[in-house]
């Protein structure tokens, strides 16, 4: 930076040089934290977050919590495919983050409507409502809901 | 070229039905072809591959109306395998639009006409429904099977409508039937899981097992050929190659947009034929429910309003038809998870001269499908959507509404054929034979004069009784 003569402005130089690197090194920092936390984690993982975030009141099985995770993974109905790095960078995001706090984000709805069917498909996987809905009692997963593989599980009859 | 008694092309409901009529009276040594354009996809093979069919529908026609589709399933047993197996008679209004309300179209036929064959294809579906329905559907037996459980909320609806809200008649089975299981609730009607739902495979595969009968699956009938006004037979396309066989009965069986293209194809030229195509609208509607539970519904769709269906507003716009739903879905709310039901209001279409299926002779494979024009009748009843729920749910702790919009398509295509007494105003007489043509019957809702807002599988199915009666005495 110049003063209004065209001279280098001795004492301010070096001020901002050092804010450039700060605000750089802050910048790469966010930029590497945002991606090891998204792009460095499984799918698994933000289904997992996503459940816990959404059901925080209930007292869930973790190791339940992690076998649903997986076999949501191999569910063809949900869109988790392998290769597809932003997608899983956004969710992993979203896992963390409600949804209402992005009120500009394009698929907003969509991200809703995944966390709604991920988050319908664990509790009618676990026997919480075959516990009466009971809020106090822990929640353990039984099966993976699908009703192509385990017909006629349907605990509102 | 090969020659039969009966040439059938399809293999849905209207095409099984009238098959199921036609071996009864036949001969031991009648010949039968059936053609079928899509594959034997099993049962066992849909659940599999969690679709109906292997043949991808829209490419088998030209959509020129992109804000419309056309949903139907191809393969042996055709909308069978797709449908959620809502079975209700349309109502006796229902045949006699034009002299009551002075709107749509007269059937040539009345409800007590009919009667005697919904009564038999009830029975050949094993039918679950109510016997306190009556006063709108004057019946000469009882439902072969008893209703469905309500859930809570019907229960209330119930209440407040005695006399227009029932459980839906359905051939998702209440108890086992000889053919398949009762429905547990699994809610994916669509493709039941425990193969619960009537469907021609696990209904009517003994019918295509006659020693009579010959199944030709991917032979994709082409034209009707005709002489001196008789039809003699019908060319189809199987393995590419273009064959022909030729008999003394031809029946078109495929759905409403096919047998219009294939007797367009074939020359046919009534000013109505392929004309009036039209199909009705639905309203899906979610409801909060504050405190009361959404549980206890036995099947997908355990209730149906005629509350807003019959009366002078007909006069002005489409009836309407309400359905309750009990999907699988939650209210991700503590405490509330079940306080929430589902609502789908179907409305009537009138057929419309404008919309229709053509022949393009630059794309002869292809149906050419235009639905330009909404009618007002059906504009007006979807403006007071508001007002009916407001009516409907008077009853009930609603805590607040989301309404969606008017769906593209309720896979119950209609038109193109209509029925009648005059050749000049109808391309099909009574017992849907084509006019001139004594020898060449076209099933399906095709025929249907007026829509309905109900679902037309059983009146297709009964009417393909009636037709075979008709036509072969």
């Amino acid at each position: 930076m110049r003063g209004a003569d065209g001279h280098a402005d001795p004492e301010n130089a070096p001020r901002l040089h050092t804010r450039r690197w700060f605000l750089g090194s802050l910048g790469a920092l966010l930029a590497g934290s945002l991606g090891w936390w998204g792009v460095g984690r499984e799918w698994s993982a933000s289904i997992r977050s996503l459940v816990a975030r959404r059901l925080y009141f209930l007292d869930l099985d973790p190791a339940g919590l992690d076998a649903f995770a997986r076999d949501a993974m191999a569910d063809p109905q949900l869109p988790f495919p392998k290769h597809m790095h932003v997608r899983r960078w956004f969710f992993s995001l979203y896992s963390r983050v409600p949804v209402r706090l992005f009120p500009l984000l394009p698929a907003r709805d969509r991200l809703a409507g995944l966390e709604a069917r991920v988050v319908q498909k664990y509790l009618l996987s676990t026997d919480f409502f075959l516990q009466g809905a009971d809020e106090s009692v822990t929640v353990r997963y039984r099966a993976y809901f699908d009703p192509y593989r385990r017909p006629c599980v349907n605990p509102f009859l | 070229m090969a020659d039969y008694d009966l040439i059938l092309v399809g293999t849905g409901f209207a095409s099984s039905f009238f098959l199921k009529a036609y071996l009864e009276v036949a001969p031991a040594r009648a010949r039968v072809l059936v053609l079928e354009r899509g594959r034997h996809d099993s049962h066992d093979w849909q659940v599999r591959h969690r679709r109906n069919s292997s043949t991808v529908a829209s490419t088998t026609f030209v959509n020129e109306t992109a804000a419309k589709d056309w949903v139907f399933s191809i393969g042996f047993g055709g909308g069978s395998n797709c449908w959620t197996a809502g079975a209700p008679r349309f109502t006796p209004d229902d045949f006699r639009m034009e002299s009551t309300y002075g709107v749509g179209r007269d059937w040539p036929i009345g409800y007590s006409d009919l009667e005697p064959y919904y009564q038999d294809a009830e029975e050949l579906m094993a039918i679950s429904g109510p016997d306190d329905s009556q006063s709108l559907f004057p019946r000469s037996r009882p439902y072969p099977q008893p209703p469905h459980q309500f859930s809570r909320p019907d229960a209330l609806l119930k209440q407040a409508f005695p006399n227009t809200f029932f459980q839906q008649p359905t051939a998702r089975a209440r108890h086992a039937t000889q053919g398949r299981p009762g429905c547990c609730g699994s809610m994916v009607c669509l493709l039941c899981p425990v193969d619960a739902k009537f469907t021609i495979e696990n209904g009517c595969s003994h019918l295509y097992a006659d020693p009579r009968v010959t199944l030709l699956v991917e032979a994709r009938a082409l034209t009707v050929e005709t002489e001196g006004g008789v039809a003699s037979g019908v060319s189809y396309e199987q393995d590419g190659v273009v064959k022909g066989a030729s008999a003394d009965l031809v029946v078109l069986g495929a759905n409403a947009l096919f047998n219009a293209h294939i007797l367009l194809r074939s020359g046919f030229r009534h000013p109505l034929l392929g004309r009036r195509l039209n199909e009705q609208t639905a309203v899906d509607v979610r409801v909060d429910l504050d405190g009361l539970e959404n549980v206890g519904g036995s099947t997908l769709i355990t209730g149906t309003g005629y509350m807003f269906y019959d009366g002078p507003h007909r006069a002005t716009r489409a009836a309407a038809y309400v359905s309750t739903l009990n999907h699988l879905s939650l209210r991700l709310e503590r405490g509330r998870w079940r306080q929430r039901m589902y609502l789908t209001i179907s409305f009537e279409a009138l057929g419309l001269d404008e919309n229709h299926v053509s022949f393009d002779p630059a794309r002869p494979d292809l149906p050419v499908v235009v639905h330009a024009v909404n009618s007002p009748y059906v504009l007006r009843s979807l403006e007071r959507i508001p007002v009916l729920l407001d009516e409907l749910l008077g009853n009930l702790p609603v805590e607040s509404l989301a309404i969606g919009r008017p769906t593209s398509n309720e896979a119950h295509i209609i038109g193109t054929t209509v029925m009648g007494d005059d050749p000049e105003s109808s391309v099909l007489d009574r017992h849907l034979v084509y006019h001139g043509v004594h020898n060449l019957v076209v099933l399906g809702s095709g025929a249907f004069p007026t829509s309905t807002p109900t679902p037309p599988t059983l009146t297709l199915s009964a009417l393909a009784l009636w037709s075979a009666k008709g036509v072969l005495g």
